[in-house]
């Protein structure tokens, strides 16, 4: 057998018989040709010595787990692929059943379609012009663009004048009524702890985390003095988010009372919560 | 898609949420980025989730488009780097290269450094990258030459050839580092039938 220098890798047709020995990936015949082969040169018994040192060392390295918040935020990134695929199928529907659909709208909207036109026509007779339409309410209710948001408060806009409910508020949990189907009770403790108010109609879910890295992401506002981030989710739900010390909260409608709260207004409303867990008055 | 392919894909997927964690960390280094490549990942394995294989390895499955996402990231980025090169040869005041500021080991990390976990996961991070995932995938999460080969896409002489040479480089650094690494436990030979059933776990 030719001696070789340590430092000399060994063929691939060595490597092919050692890998699979070290790693009991050989038969039984295989591997005792391959222990009288060890037997017989030390420098390939040196070889197996450090490639076993190798996987000693990593097999005893302590296994880390995936932080709980990783998994609650996987499973809104699948209810919002789910949503997506949703609105994406719903138009879908097509031939004699959507057709019939339409001619039933158009059966039913007819006497409203002329009631409307007579009442029009009255009005133009007899009474005075109509002041021009409020603007119907906007999804972005706040203006990123001024200085302070809260002085152009909308007509359509909630009493805002009571505290916020705390609901639930479990760490590493998610909250109750978000969807989050495949989080079991088990939870590990995380880093990131979920909550979720009511507050003037809304239910109003916050996730709190460690503010590790500067998120840029969406419109920058500022709100009675202080920073926000306003912005969608992939489900076109209203989001702000804002650094608070060390901790970056994001709050997310979750649900809306719609007799209570116009459409638009969900993010004065993200907003106005903002404020009150800013400066202490929300808990 | 509908709920019991979401069931389905939840009871495939999420018990393997913290081997994928574990890997993308080796991977990347921060743990940020590995949340979020594991994120990107399984979104990405549920949208393409009605084009796997019943009955195959959801393991392997997983773990090529964990693979897949990170080198697309990777080569994003360095894109990225190559553009933000070419506009600080534009002539950018002195000083400034364009490049981000390098950054300098804490006091603290300098401790920890010293702790044997933190030895490995260091060594492990300054081996080339094909070789981290092979050794990674086999010494830290027991996968078998046939699903790492089906991970990486190349043949199994390779994924050998890729652990003797990560494992190599692996023992220098950590001989490097002025501990020598665990002595070897005496390890008997895994047998061919647990082999097999750890292939297919």
């Amino acid at each position: 057998m030719t001696q070789r220098s340590h430092q000399e890798a060994p063929s691939d047709s060595l490597v092919a018989l050692l890998q699979p020995y070290i790693d009991g990936e050989l038969d039984e015949a295989m591997s005792a040709a391959a222990l009288a082969r060890l037997d017989a040169d030390p420098e390939l018994r040196l070889i197996v010595e450090e490639q076993r040192a190798a996987r000693s060392a990593l097999r005893a390295a302590p296994r880390e787990s995936a932080p709980a918040g990783l998994r609650a935020r996987l499973l809104l990134d699948l209810d919002a692929v789910d949503h997506e695929r949703a609105v994406v199928a719903a138009p879908t529907r097509s031939g004699w059943p959507r057709a019939r659909a339409l001619l039933r709208g158009a059966v039913v909207m007819m006497p409203a379609a002329a009631a409307a036109a007579l009442l029009f026509v009255a009005l133009r007779a007899g009474a005075p012009a109509l002041e021009a339409d409020a603007p119907a309410p906007s999804l972005a209710a706040v203006d990123p663009a001024t200085d302070d948001a809260a002085d152009r408060a909308s007509p359509v806009l909630p009493p805002l004048d009571g505290a916020p409910r705390v609901l639930g508020a479990a760490p590493g949990a998610a909250p109750t009524g978000v969807t989050l189907v495949g989080l079991g009770d088990a939870a590990a403790p995380s880093e990131v702890e979920a909550i979720e108010y009511e507050l003037g109609g809304g239910r109003i879910l916050e996730l709190r985390r460690p503010a590790l890295r500067a998120s840029r992401e969406g419109d920058e506002i500022r709100y009675r003095g202080d920073l926000y981030q306003l912005r969608r989710d992939p489900r076109g739900r209203a989001v702000v988010v804002f650094i608070d010390g060390v901790v970056e909260r994001t709050l997310v409608v979750a649900a809306l009372d719609p007799r209570q709260i116009a459409p638009g207004s969900e993010q004065r409303l993200l907003l106005e919560l903002g404020h009150r867990l800013r400066h202490g008055s929300a808990r | 898609m509908n709920p019991s392919a979401r069931l389905a894909f939840e009871e495939s997927a999420l018990p393997h949420l913290d081997s994928l964690y574990r890997v993308a960390r080796r991977l990347c280094g921060d743990p940020s980025e590995a949340e979020d490549l594991v994120q990107d990942a399984l979104v990405r394995a549920y949208r393409f989730w009605g084009g796997f294989e019943p009955g195959t390895n959801v393991r392997a499955w997983l773990f090529t488009i964990l693979r897949n996402t990170f080198y697309s990231e990777l080569r994003r980025r360095v894109r990225a780097r190559a553009h933000v090169s070419e506009l600080s040869n534009l002539g950018e005041p002195h000083g400034y290269t364009g490049a981000a500021p390098q950054e300098l080991p804490s006091p603290e990390s300098a401790v920890e450094s010293k702790a044997s976990a933190d030895r490995v996961h260091q060594a492990l991070a300054e081996i080339p990258e094909d070789y981290r995932l092979a050794v990674v995938l086999a010494d830290m999460e027991g996968f078998s030459y046939k699903e790492i080969a089906e991970v990486v896409g190349c043949p199994i002489g390779t994924v050998m050839s890729r652990l003797y040479r990560g494992r190599r480089q692996l023992h220098e650094r950590l001989k490097a580092s002025s501990a020598s690494p665990p002595a070897p436990a005496a390890e008997a030979p895994v047998s061919l039938d647990a082999y097999r059933k750890r292939g297919h776990g």
